[in-house]
This record gives structure tokens, sequence and C-alpha cells, in this order.
């Protein structure tokens, strides 16, 4: 490992030098050398992009694209998606809902992923409302934790037909789920249930910050949609004071925050309609809606 | 709407190198999910094509936290990337994930977030040459055990 690797350029021609610039400065062996900052290889990156968009002779000189290649991803969708129908229709069962929901849990690994396939289960009557969550979810997280991709896997086996590969589940962080369950308690108009979760789920998170630590921090997110779910919560049964609170804590745990997260929108509005100003706060302006 | 739905990177690289506007539309916005994990004060450590997720919307996801750590204090035993980290259809994956690691992380120094730039750094050589660099005099070093 003392020997700097065989220039990319060398291997492809067509390769623009500035991006063979681009990996050996990431390739550094001394980190001192080596980009400090994930932005400032986006940038490069960026920059090589426009670069190329802006001239159509380096844009002419990429690589001939192959259609083939762009299809069989498509081609094969569709072969399982086949595959899948037919499965689920050769099957001839009564209840089919029941039976996809049976035939996944068998194939779930030891039951590792059980709470998520029960919670996706319990919501299988409100699949709206378990598909807003998720998609929520996902866009609030730039990144997917190995509990997002137990869920949404959960969820494409219960309900798409699609047969997925059995997956490996490192570890599943039990305290998620009651958010996901007073969501689902929520949607189901279950309030007194709902807030007994939301506020053990605050408590939870409270003392995992405080006593087990650095090891949680990367999710102070579930703290803050709690005091928002709580928020709708107060709403809907008419505790106006309490909601507007808790619409404010939610609120300003973002500030100054460059977030675009959808329940930002949702609380502003909500204050809005509990004639509640939030004027004490510098809050994010929704420009990026 | 098909949210988690498309292919890991190390399942796409087979098909060859990619062109360079797609390594640059990935690369790009693997970088700004890195930016986003690392401004959390989270190093990910294993960052490797079977980590990088590409939904068929062309989406990058970043995937498998179980060696993520907290940039302080680091326990350089945990660096080893166990078995069970291995998709079950590919055996290959322990060496080609050794392959990835920064030198400090090889000799089990003190990580910090520029390790997973030098990783990203193995991947986008992959991406567009279709091998990993070579690094060493003997093609096999990365299969020594640490």
């Amino acid at each position: 490992m003392n020997r700097a690797p065989v220039s990319p350029v060398s291997l492809r021609n067509d390769l623009p030098r500035e991006l063979e610039r681009i990996i050996h400065k990431a390739l550094e062996k001394d980190r001192a050398l080596r980009y400090q900052h994930a932005d400032e290889i986006r940038d490069d990156l960026s920059r090589l992009k426009q670069a190329g968009t802006s001239n159509p002779g380096a844009a002419a000189a990429a690589s001939p694209k192959r259609p083939i290649m762009r299809w069989l991803p498509l081609a094969m969708l569709a072969v399982l998606i086949l595959a899948g129908l037919w499965l689920r229709f050769a099957g001839g069962s009564g209840s089919k809902k029941y039976a996809l929901a049976e035939s996944s849990r068998e194939q779930k690994l030891e039951g590792q992923e059980f709470p998520a396939v029960s919670f996706l289960e319990a919501s299988l009557g409100q699949a709206a409302a378990a598909e807003n969550s998720l998609r929520l979810y996902a866009e609030a997280c730039p990144w997917m934790t190995p509990a997002g991709i137990d869920l949404f896997r959960a969820r494409n086996q219960l309900i798409s037909t699609l047969p997925l590969r059995p997956s490996r589940v490192p570890w599943f962080p039990e305290h998620w789920m009651p958010l996901y369950e007073a969501r689902a308690a929520l949607a189901q108009k279950g309030y007194s249930r709902a807030e007994q979760l939301l506020h053990r789920t605050l408590f939870l998170h409270r003392w995992l910050l405080t006593f087990v630590g650095q090891r949680h921090r990367s999710s102070p997110l579930v703290s803050q949609l709690c005091r928002f779910h709580l928020g709708q919560g107060y709403e809907a049964t008419a505790k106006r004071g309490q909601a507007a609170d808790e619409y404010r804590m939610f609120l300003s745990s973002f500030e100054g925050s460059p977030t675009r997260l959808p329940q930002l929108a949702d609380a502003r509005d909500a204050l809005k309609r509990l004639g509640a100003p939030c004027s004490s706060f510098s809050l994010p302006d929704a420009s990026g809606k | 709407m098909e949210l988690l739905e498309g292919q890991t990177l190390q399942e796409h690289l087979p098909q060859g190198a990619l062109g360079w506007e797609k390594i640059l539309d990935i690369g790009i916005q693997a970088a700004e999910a890195l930016q986003a994990v690392h401004s959390k004060k989270i190093v990910h450590r294993d960052i490797t094509p079977a980590n990088l997720f590409l939904t068929f919307q062309g989406q990058i996801k970043i995937l498998d936290f179980g060696l993520a750590k907290p940039a302080a204090g680091q326990q350089p035993t945990d660096t080893t990337p166990t078995a069970a980290d291995a998709p079950i259809t590919s055996t290959g994956t322990t060496v080609g994930t050794v392959a990835y690691m920064s030198p400090e992380q090889v000799r089990g120094q003190k990580l910090d977030a520029r390790t997973d730039l030098f990783s990203f750094g193995v991947v986008l050589y992959e991406m567009a040459t279709g091998i990993r660099p070579s690094r060493g005099p003997h093609p096999g070093w990365s299969s020594r055990p640490f």
C-alpha cells in the first residue's frame, strides 16, 4: 500500500482529467492532504458537471450510452412483478392480504423484523396513513438507518407483490417503535393512546440521550416529531393551549435550520388555525415549498 | 410509489464502468449525503458500493450504519468488519470492505470523517474504471487478516 494507484485515465481515455484529479485527491494516503470535508468533493464534482454540460465537446466525448443497460433493471422488475402476481393467484387464497402477511412473516429472518411487520399489519387498514408516515420519514432522513430499511422492506413485502431478497438486520432500535405506534394510533383517532405513547417516546429518548449518550445522538428527530404529533393530538381533542405549546416547541427546535421537513409547514398552518402566532422565533421561511 | 426499490452500487458495478456523467450524478448526491452524516458528527466507517443504494428514481441513499460511530471516542478494535455484514449472495464482501478502508483505518488509528472520504474515493475510482485501485505489491494484500 505504498504505491499510488494506477491512473484511471490510463485505463480509460474518455475520462475527464479533472475527475482523475478529484479521485486522486480523495485517495491521498496522508489525510492532511486529502479532501477535508465531503462538501469539497461535492463542489468539485458539481463544477465538473457544469463545465461538462456547458461544453458540448466534452459531453460528446462522454462514453457511448448503452440503452440496454438502462432498460435491463426495468425488464427485471417487470419479470419480478409477473412472478409475484403468478405466485399470488396460483395460491388461490381467500384472504390475499392475510396470506401475504403470513408468507412475509415466514420469509423474515428469525423474526428479527417482527416489530416492523406487526406495525405495518396494524396499519394495513390505514394503508394511506402508513404510506404517508413512511414518505415523511424518508424525506426527513438524508440517509437510511437499519430501522428504516426494515420498515420499507416490510412495507414492500406487505403492500406490493414484489418478492424481495432476504435481508440482514444488524440491530433493531426498539426505541423507535412507540413513535410509529403513536402515528398509527393518531390515524385511528386513538388520541389518549397516542398521547401516552408519545410521552413514553419522549421520556425514553431523553433518558437515552442523558445516560446512554453518544450512540443515540443521531436521532433527535424522534423527540422533535413527538412534539409535532402531540400538537396534532391536542388540537384534535380541542386542547388549544397545549397544542399551540407543542407546535411552538417543535418549530423552535428547527430555529435557523435550513431543513424542509414537511411537518414544519403543517405546524405553522396549525398555529395559524389556533390563532396563536409564532412570532417569537425566527423560523425557517417557507420559500422552499 | 415504491420508496426503497433499486439496487446497491455493488449490484450495479458488474455491468462495467459507468459513464462519467453518471459518476458525477452519483458522486454529487453521495457526497451530499455524506456531508449530512458528518454534520451530525457521525463517521460511517464502511462506505462501500454495497452500502450506497441507487433507487430507480436515481436517488442515492447511504445504508448500513452498523459500523457507524460518533466522531469522538473511537475504539480501533471495532473497525474490523464481520462476516455478518456480508450480503448472503456474495462471498468476497469482507475482503471488499477492507479494500475500501483508509490507510489509517487499516492501521487501527483514530478515525475522523476523512476516512469516509478516502473510502468514497475508492468507490469513485471503481465507478470510473470498473476495478478497485491496487495499492500494494501483492494484489492479494487486502485479504491479509488484520
